[in-house]
């Protein structure tokens, strides 16, 4: 039980006017200290499920929704609930409320009624973790758009969440804002030990979780480490998911008959391996 | 038909203190036919250069000429309507722009708009929900009880239904899934390469699309239009891509990672995976 921050027990949900399930019998636990890749494609309940965790939706009699020991049915607890579950949404330009970034960052602290002096180090604290350190006075709208969503998940930080949700935060974002974002999470996870959760549909970025949940039509198809889901094709084509660009190269090689073995599974072990091969011919 | 850019350059709000220049002094020429993709990271100015292809924004300095078309900053707004008929743009996040009751009426409105017969638009509309692939039991549905992907199609339908010669795509797989975005691009490849009139022009962040599909690639940075080539010309200048926050295809990615670890030589403008392998397949073979 209580190594658990997210407990989800038979979740279903129907959406007002709609004849079908959004969310069918979800069952999922995640220990402390996870990064968890939510994937799917569009409409197979990732966004609805995240909707859950923070109790902006609430389950109907059977399911149960316990973040960090919390169950989000219980009015009481919902406010707590929201501070130890953070969520970061998709578009950059509908988030930041503030004139500047210290003050977009400072926004969800003061709301709480954080003291003065705290929270100028807390504000300060989380601008630099997320490499925005100078950009403290900018206004919003002259930030890229990775450093907005930056801006917005140091908003989140501040409030030392137990859980970061990012849902689809990096989707509209450019080639380089989007490797800006993913490197700042990296990072969080592995020097704050949080949990995070990211709902997204681009494989690459999944690929760098410790674990990937796969939904397909409001159910859990699939759950397993990155190496596991990869390997299964039929699980991936079922879900309308493409496989990293380097999964699908090693695939197509074996089917050249060029021996690579198991344990290969990234671009440089690729190369590495491509050119032992080279040596010993 | 044929589109060039005679250096143009676009500001937006001059002679106000938010005054900022969009695009400077970009000079192209777009020969008729031709898959044309722009890359370019958020704010280089891709968007607003399309814009003033098809007349949605006037140069400030300079002109363009789309086919018979000529647009400079003294045109009237009057002139560009049959340009915009022409030159048929899909916005990001298109879906966000139906309005009507049905998919079907939404489609016809635009044919309609341009003066065809309610029945001429209705009949164009259920041509194009097919050519997108939206299916006849949906056609008198509101737009708003659509899936994502089916709501982007029937947005896309709404342009093609004004026959466009020259179609501006700004991000248009942005937010669909990998299969809903490889059936879209797909779909426009088809839609191009069905008439030899047509053109388009596609703003991507997709490396990927922009060298599996285009004749010819833009790559724009600070409003400047800084080279532009073949998918092979571009993408073999990886260093200077990468210092303007792009990257290159992954398999280009590979290959060039391949050769320089190796020390041999090794073709690396391969930007399909069978193409890859191939290479790869030679490469071990080589000797």
């Amino acid at each position: 039980m209580g190594n658990n921050i997210i407990e989800i027990n038979h979740l279903s949900f129907r959406y007002r006017h709609s004849e079908e399930l959004a969310l069918k019998n979800v069952n999922l636990h995640v220990p402390y200290g996870q990064w968890v890749a939510v994937t799917g494609h569009n409409g197979s309940g990732k966004s609805t499920l995240a909707r859950f965790l923070n109790a902006l939706l609430i389950p109907d009699a059977e399911g149960a929704v316990i973040i960090g020991g919390l169950n989000t049915k219980t009015e009481g607890c919902r406010q707590e609930i929201r501070r130890k579950a953070a969520m970061v949404f998709q578009n950059p330009d509908n988030q930041m409320v503030a004139p500047t970034v210290e003050d977009d960052v400072a926004f969800g602290l003061e709301n709480a009624g954080v003291p003065y002096e705290e929270m100028v180090i807390r504000v300060q604290e989380s601008i630099d973790k997320l490499g925005l350190t100078g950009l403290e006075k900018r206004e919003p709208h002259r930030l890229s758009g990775g450093q907005k969503q930056r801006a917005a998940i140091a908003g989140a930080v501040a409030m030392k969440p137990e859980l970061l949700i990012l849902d689809e935060a990096t989707s509209m974002l450019d080639p380089s804002g989007r490797a800006e974002v993913i490197d700042q999470v990296q990072k969080l996870r592995d020097s704050e030990n949080m949990t995070i959760l990211t709902i997204t549909h681009d494989l690459n970025e999944a690929a760098l979780a410790d674990r990937i949940v796969v939904m397909r039509e409001g159910e859990i198809i699939g759950d397993g480490t990155p190496a596991q889901i990869f390997r299964q094709e039929d699980l991936l084509k079922e879900a309308s998911l493409k496989k990293p660009f380097i999964i699908e190269l090693i695939a197509s090689l074996r089917e050249k008959e060029v021996d690579i073995p198991e344990e290969v599974t990234t671009e440089e072990e690729l190369v590495n391996h491509l050119c032992r091969l080279k040596q010993t011919m | 038909m044929q589109i060039k850019a005679n250096n143009v350059s676009h500001v937006y709000m001059p002679g106000t203190p938010f005054e900022k220049a969009a695009i400077s002094n970009v000079n192209v020429t777009l020969p008729p036919h031709t898959f044309t993709s722009v890359i370019g990271r958020t704010g280089s100015g891709k968007s607003t250069f399309v814009q003033l292809i098809n007349g949605l924004l006037k140069p400030v300095e300079g002109s363009l000429t789309v086919g018979d078309f000529t647009i400079t900053k003294h045109t009237k707004q009057r002139e560009l309507y049959e340009l915009r008929r022409k030159a048929g743009m899909v916005f990001q996040y298109p879906e966000h722009q139906l309005f009507e009751e049905t998919i079907l009426r939404d489609v016809a409105f635009g044919p309609e708009n341009y003066g065809m017969t309610a029945a001429e638009a209705e009949k164009t509309a259920r041509e194009q929900l097919a050519v997108t692939g939206i299916g006849e039991n949906l056609f008198e549905r509101s737009p708003f009880e659509l899936s994502g992907g089916q709501m982007r199609r029937a947005a896309i339908a709404g342009v093609l239904a004004l026959e466009p010669q020259v179609l501006i795509l700004d991000e248009p797989t942005a937010g669909l899934d990998p299969q809903g975005q490889e059936d879209i691009m797909k779909m426009f490849n088809e839609w191009f390469h069905s008439d030899k009139q047509r053109s388009v022009i596609l703003v991507t962040h997709n490396m990927e699309d922009a060298a599996a599909y285009s004749d010819q690639i833009l790559v724009m940075d600070s409003g400047r239009l800084q080279f532009y080539g073949t998918p092979g010309d571009v993408f073999s200048r990886q260093e200077e891509l990468m210092k303007l926050g792009l990257s290159v295809p992954e398999s280009m990615r590979f290959l060039s990672k391949l050769g320089a670890k190796s020390g041999r030589e090794i073709t690396i403008e391969r930007f399909r995976l069978q193409d890859t392998v191939n290479e790869i397949v030679s490469f071990l073979g080589k000797d």
